[in-house]
């Protein structure tokens, strides 16, 4: 009974994959995926800069993919960054985050469970701008000055990297808490000594308004970087939609990442009410691809690690941070095989040099 | 002569003094433009914003936040008041209580309303009610305690129900009390409404509209804000004494 | 007219048990009348326990709202390190001048407005300006002007308290009943013993409300201030807490910014239970 044989064979085959094919499908997905970016366009604009979900956004990528199920895709932007939105996470307002490596990192510290997914940028520059009369003329001659800084974001721990780096600590200057828009005005008007800032000041140090006196020039050690992050309770949830949703993610980093949408990419991002051109001057001679890399490689994690020792070692956290079982490479991986990107991006090193 | 001279005295000569010299220092340079704006770029963006709408539209939505919320912190702030005021146990026990939460200052509730509830539109309704709520529920409190002991007195004899009570010999002699600590809460509802369009990242609303100008460097954007925020108080305010028939003067001197 | 329906009109307790209030339970029964502060304590003791029961359980978490515990701690570990001695003493200091700055001016002003007709007409308007613009509205304009420094708090916080202040001195000196004048004038007092003898007492409840109000608007103007532009003071502590997301020293902060409030307040209540034991006011 040869036949016989291979027909059960095949009936239990046919049956096991049907068993599969269902309880894969077993998820619902749920009505509205609720997204919480840390950051805002000028003026109140509700686009970001910087970041590969831009692209993601800008293309709908995340509404074409969930059109099937119905899902709501709902974007709210925080002015006041990555502390309004861990505040978010705590009110239990949003699934899925954007948010800068010290606050995930404080967040993390907390009890609030997050999964970390993978980044949204893995490079960032930063600048210490001082009005133009001022007679500083190098970072340690910020010491005992008022000094503008944007508590609890990405930004202060970069700057207290920076500072670190000559011999001073946060205690060794006045820090204002000041945002993004607020330090630039500060800045203009001469009300700060000093500041640590983005490129988005370049309009300022075009009307002369203020000079720099650092640039990190894209310095792997004084780099941010910022991810993706879904709150633990969605992720057990709603495991499928998590895979779709950083699915649609990475294909909008291999959108940003091919160097032929580069000038696509900076249109994008114009959207948030930076002029074009600054985004033309700041990534000059930086691959996007790089910087806009989703891998969970050794750098990332390095960065991650390096966020939570500093945090620790400037009293910005009280006690050491967990971050073991934090990242969740699961979805990403599974995204890579799917879109067959498996060897589009080079992973890095932790010193941030390409890995071999 | 001396009608010059009672033209000067008018009391439109100070304000219209400040805006000439700030008009001619713009002007002549003596004042940086870019920082000062000037009362002809205030008043020309006040009139863009009025055409195109967004300042009718920011005003929609800071005043509709302002009333929702100042409804409901004037409501539980009323209910609350007069519940003190008819159980004099819950006065005994509640009272210090309120008051010490009463001198919390208004802007430290900040950072635990948008932890609670969220940067979103609760948390901005939560804090304005919280600011309507102290005054009213301070002035009806007040205001029932002070019923002539003789009305109660007759309301006992009557042997009048509670609600009886309260509607027919409390509420009325209240009444004033009441007006006024509406209007306070009124005032301090519309202060709250700013404060919660800066504090919580709001997008819409007079208090953001002056955010976002302030980031665009558009002083004169700034200025008409204050402008308005200062006119509609004042409006609010002109409202409230000619419904409550309390005198004008009375009341301004809360605005913080 | 500086009778007490004024002081409850302009929403101010009467403190110190000046005047019995119209029906209370306490008249009735003595013991219940000093055991009342005692009752007092109760609600905020169930509070607390409540607090305590609530974080020990875990039914709320650590992050919404931290244990008592952990407010303890924070608060010994600032009050160790010394940050919350400066920073409070900062603001104190920083209440302090204002509130001078803002007294002076608005009773000056008031005084003014009361005793000179053609002044009051002349400033009316801007006074009116002014006052109607809250302290958030000026903010970033005074923030231009003045920096980021001690002036901008000063000037802030003297603008709130010289409104009310302003206002209830020109109330109160308005209010005083035109009998006494005329009795002064009998008795042939003179201009300046006229304004010691009859018109200060008769005003002074009013203006004692007007300081109250300009204190409690001082605090409050303060903590704004620095909550939004500030190196140093006690809204310092609070954003600085509120970024790095350490909501027992949030929590502490906050405790602390109540209970200056509080002494403010019973400062001044006292203050003006004293005063009118002494000058008696209107009767």
């Amino acid at each position: 009974m040869r036949g016989g044989k291979s027909f059960r064979l095949l009936i239990l085959v046919l049956l096991s994959e049907f068993l599969i094919f269902s309880w894969a499908h077993a998820e619902t997905p749920p009505q509205v995926i609720r997204i919480g970016v840390a950051a805002e366009g000028l003026g109140g604009r509700q686009y970001s800069y910087r970041l590969s979900l831009d692209v993601v956004r800008a293309q709908q990528l995340l509404e074409k993919e969930f059109a099937s199920s119905g899902t709501k895709i709902e974007w709210h932007y925080f002015k006041a960054a990555g502390p309004a939105v861990s505040e978010a996470l705590a009110s239990h307002q949003v699934d899925f985050v954007f948010h800068g490596d010290l606050p995930s990192v404080i967040v993390r510290s907390t009890g609030i469970r997050t999964r970390y997914l993978l980044p949204l940028y893995a490079r960032s520059n930063i600048y210490v701008a001082v009005p133009i009369k001022s007679q500083i003329r190098s970072v340690a001659d910020l010491k005992g000055k008022v000094v503008s800084n944007f508590r609890g974001t990405a930004t202060q721990l970069v700057a207290a990297r920076v500072l670190n780096s000559v011999g001073l600590s946060e205690r060794d200057l006045h820090l204002v808490n000041l945002d993004t828009a607020g330090a630039n005005a500060a800045l203009a008007t001469g009300q700060v000594d000093g500041a640590f800032v983005m490129f988005n000041s370049f309009g300022l140090k075009d009307q002369n308004l203020i000079r720099y006196v650092f640039s990190s020039d894209w310095q792997p050690r004084f780099s941010a970087v910022g991810g993706l992050l879904v709150t633990e309770e969605f992720a057990k949830e709603y495991p499928q939609s998590v895979d779709r949703f950083v699915k649609a993610v990475v294909q909008g980093a291999w959108f940003a990442g091919k160097p032929q949408n580069r000038q696509a990419v900076y249109d994008i991002w114009a959207k948030s009410g930076i002029p074009e051109d600054y985004f033309v001057r700041e990534y000059k001679g930086q691959d996007l691809r790089t910087v806009l890399s989703p891998l969970d490689d050794d750098f990332i994690v390095a960065k991650y690690r390096a966020a939570a020792a500093d945090a620790l070692k400037f009293g910005l956290v009280r006690k050491p941070v967990d971050l073991n079982g934090w990242i969740d490479r699961g979805p990403l991986n599974r995204a890579l095989v799917t879109l067959h990107l498996e060897h589009f991006w080079t992973p890095t090193a932790a010193d941030g040099r390409p890995a071999t | 002569m001396s009608r010059v001279r009672s033209l000067l005295g008018s009391g439109a000569t100070l304000p219209v003094a400040i805006v000439a010299v700030w008009g001619l220092a713009t002007h002549f340079g003596w004042l940086d433009v870019r920082l000062w704006s000037s009362p002809a770029a205030v008043l020309q963006s006040g009139w863009t914003a009025l055409q195109d709408g967004s300042l009718i539209a920011a005003l929609k939505a800071s005043l509709l936040r302002d009333l929702a919320g100042f409804g409901i912190g004037a409501s539980a702030g009323l209910a609350l008041g007069l519940l003190l005021a008819l159980l004099p146990l819950a006065d005994i026990l509640l009272e210090p209580t309120l008051n010490a939460a009463r001198q919390v200052a208004l802007f430290a509730w900040v950072p635990f309303l948008s932890l609670w509830l969220g940067n979103g539109e609760e948390g901005r309704l939560a804090f304005i009610a919280l600011a309507a709520f102290f005054p009213v529920l301070l002035n009806i409190h007040l205001g029932a305690r002070r019923v002539e002991a003789s009305h109660l007195e007759v309301a006992r004899v009557l042997c009048l129900k509670p609600h009886r009570v309260l509607l027919k010999v409390i509420l009325p002699s209240a009444l004033p009390s009441l007006m006024t600590g509406l209007r306070l809460g009124l005032l301090y509802a519309w202060l709250a409404t700013i404060g919660a369009e800066y504090l919580f990242a709001s997008t819409t609303g007079i208090g953001a509209l002056m955010m976002d100008a302030r980031e665009l460097f558009r002083m004169d954007q700034v200025i008409l804000g204050m402008a308005v925020i200062g006119a509609v108080g004042f409006g609010l305010n002109v409202l409230l004494s000619r419904v409550g028939h309390l005198p004008l003067w009375r009341g301004l001197e809360e605005v913080p | 007219m500086t009778d007490l329906s004024q002081w409850a009109q302009s929403g101010a307790r009467p403190g110190l048990r000046i005047r019995r209030p119209a029906f209370s339970p306490a008249v009735a029964s003595g013991a219940l009348k000093r055991l009342r502060p005692l009752l007092g304590w109760i609600v905020p003791a169930v509070l607390l326990l409540a607090w305590w029961a609530a974080a020990n359980s875990h039914l709320v978490p650590e992050e919404i709202l931290p244990a008592p515990a952990t407010v303890a701690q924070a608060f010994s570990t600032l009050i160790t390190s010394g940050d919350l001695q400066s920073n409070l003493l900062i603001a104190l200091g920083r209440v302090a001048y204002g509130f001078g700055a803002g007294a002076l001016a608005g009773l000056a002003f008031g005084a003014g407005m009361a005793f000179s007709d053609g002044f009051a007409r002349f400033v009316r308007p801007t006074f009116l300006i002014i006052s109607q613009i809250p302290v958030l509205a000026w903010l970033p304009f005074l923030m231009l002007l003045l920096g980021i420094g001690e002036a901008l708090k000063i000037v802030l916080v003297a603008k709130s308290v010289f409104v009310p202040v302003a206002l209830s001195t020109f109330a109160g000196i308005r209010g005083v009943p035109v009998r006494w004048l005329e009795l002064a004038r009998v008795l042939q007092f003179g201009r300046w013993k006229t304004l010691r003898r009859v018109v200060l007492p008769a005003a002074l409840p009013q203006l004692f409300n007007g300081l109250r109000y300009g204190l409690t608007h001082a605090w409050m103007a303060l903590v704004v201030v620095e909550l939004l532009a500030s190196y140093e003071g006690i809204g310092y502590l609070m954003i600085y807490s509120r970024q790095l997301f350490q909501l027992d020293v949030m929590v502490a902060i906050m405790l602390v910014i109540g209970a200056v409030g509080l002494l403010f307040d019973r400062m001044l209540a006292l203050g003006e239970a004293w005063l009118t034991r002494r000058y008696g006011g209107a009767s």
